[in-house]
């Protein structure tokens, strides 16, 4: 009876043995297997997605997005025309007036008739003598 | 008003406008000698023509002159009593136009006073202070020409040496503050500038130098008064050549849009 005893403890400790020996081998078959790279492993330095040395997570931009949180309703964009002053050349080669407008009058050039009103002033004026 | 323009042996004229609210011309009325006569009653055409000119160049320089009406908005005077060409380089502002001034009457503004909206001058003047274009224009802000009339210009085609020349205006010896005339000929000439003998004094710069004796034109002005000499033994006006006689030509058409009278609103 107590070989028996014995014996069903001793076939108890093999399978304990045995079972511990089969997780212990499943265990580093697995680890085996991620070290292959397969599975993404946890590590303590965050890397980029595209694998480059940039810090993750990559700085946020300065996006209009980002300017609404400053003010609401978000600053208006006004599309001021730029007005360049220009002032019109003071001709060389004849006298002009300056004001205190800064405005330049050519009062040197005249008004000229084309020839075809000419020709009409000429009929009119034949008619009415 | 170019309706007005005539040519009589080889010079050019635009004929003096009457007050539209006068009966007419009055003749001029020559009292005195060869001397400087004040000229008592302003409100007479052509003497009302004649103008005051008071106003700034700097916070610190007036300045009194005399001028002359070209139209019913516009002021003819020297070109320094528009754009300072001596010292400040600055264009006057603050600038008051009274016809026929006359402080010794009961109504010292008979026709009220205007500001000046714009100065004019040429430039020759502006960049060179050329006293042969020593001359400019006031576009005022109403239209007192219409009760004042207007003087007529022209050019003379000959020297001019020997033409009688009258010139008006207020010497500031005088209080600058009453209208004075004088009478004298063109001594010598230049393209651009007539040399008289007539009486002047500061104050005087921008009256019109006019020919009297001519049939053609009794008030039509040759020359705007522009300098004086030392030792005093003549004196400068700008002649109003084909330069001139364009330029004043084309200033004449301005009209203010201003449609009421100055001297409703001032008296």
């Amino acid at each position: 009876m107590q070989k028996n005893l014995s014996l069903k403890i001793k076939m108890r400790t093999i399978a304990m043995i045995v079972a511990i020996i089969f997780l212990g081998a499943t265990i580093n078959l697995t680890y085996g297997q991620n070290n292959s790279g397969d599975v993404p492993l946890p590590t303590s330095t965050a890397k980029p997605p595209n694998g480059n040395n940039q810090a993750y997570p990559p700085p946020m931009e300065n996006t209009s997005e980002t300017n609404l949180n400053s003010a609401y309703p978000p600053p208006s964009v006004t599309n001021t025309p730029i007005v360049i002053p220009t002032s019109a050349p003071i001709p060389k080669d004849r006298i002009v007036a300056i004001s205190n407008t800064g405005e330049i009058i050519d009062f040197n050039v005249e008004a000229s008739f084309c020839p075809e009103i000419l020709k009409s002033l000429m009929v009119l004026n034949m008619y009415y003598r | 008003m170019s309706g007005n323009i005539k040519v009589s042996n080889g010079s050019k004229y635009v004929l003096p406008v009457t007050p539209q609210f006068q009966n007419g011309p009055l003749p001029l009325r020559i009292i005195g000698g060869d001397d400087r006569f004040q000229i008592q009653d302003t409100t007479v055409f052509p003497w009302s023509t004649v103008v005051r000119i008071e106003g700034q160049f700097t916070s610190n320089d007036f300045f009194l002159c005399s001028g002359w009406m070209l139209g019913q908005s516009t002021v003819v005077t020297a070109g320094h009593c528009v754009y300072n060409f001596a010292t400040s380089k600055t264009y006057a502002y603050n600038v008051k136009i009274t016809p026929a001034y006359n402080s010794a009457a009961q109504n010292p503004s008979p026709f009220g006073s205007c500001q000046a909206l714009q100065g004019i001058v040429l430039t020759p003047w502006f960049f060179n202070g050329d006293i042969g274009y020593d001359y400019g224009v006031y576009k005022i802000g109403c239209r007192i020409g219409t009760q004042t009339g207007n003087l007529g210009f022209k050019t003379i085609s000959s020297d001019g040496v020997g033409t009688s020349v009258a010139l008006t205006g207020y010497p500031g010896d005088k209080g600058g503050s009453t209208m004075w005339a004088s009478l004298g000929s063109i001594t010598s000439s230049n393209t651009n500038s007539f040399y008289y003998n007539n009486d002047m004094v500061g104050g005087q710069s921008g009256g019109p130098v006019w020919d009297f004796a001519d049939p053609n034109c009794n008030l039509c002005v040759v020359a705007v008064n522009a300098n004086e000499f030392d030792p005093p033994t003549m004196n400068q006006g700008a002649r109003i050549e084909n330069t001139a006689f364009n330029f004043l030509l084309s200033s004449q058409q301005f009209i203010a849009n201003q449609v009421f009278l100055p001297s409703i609103l001032n008296q």
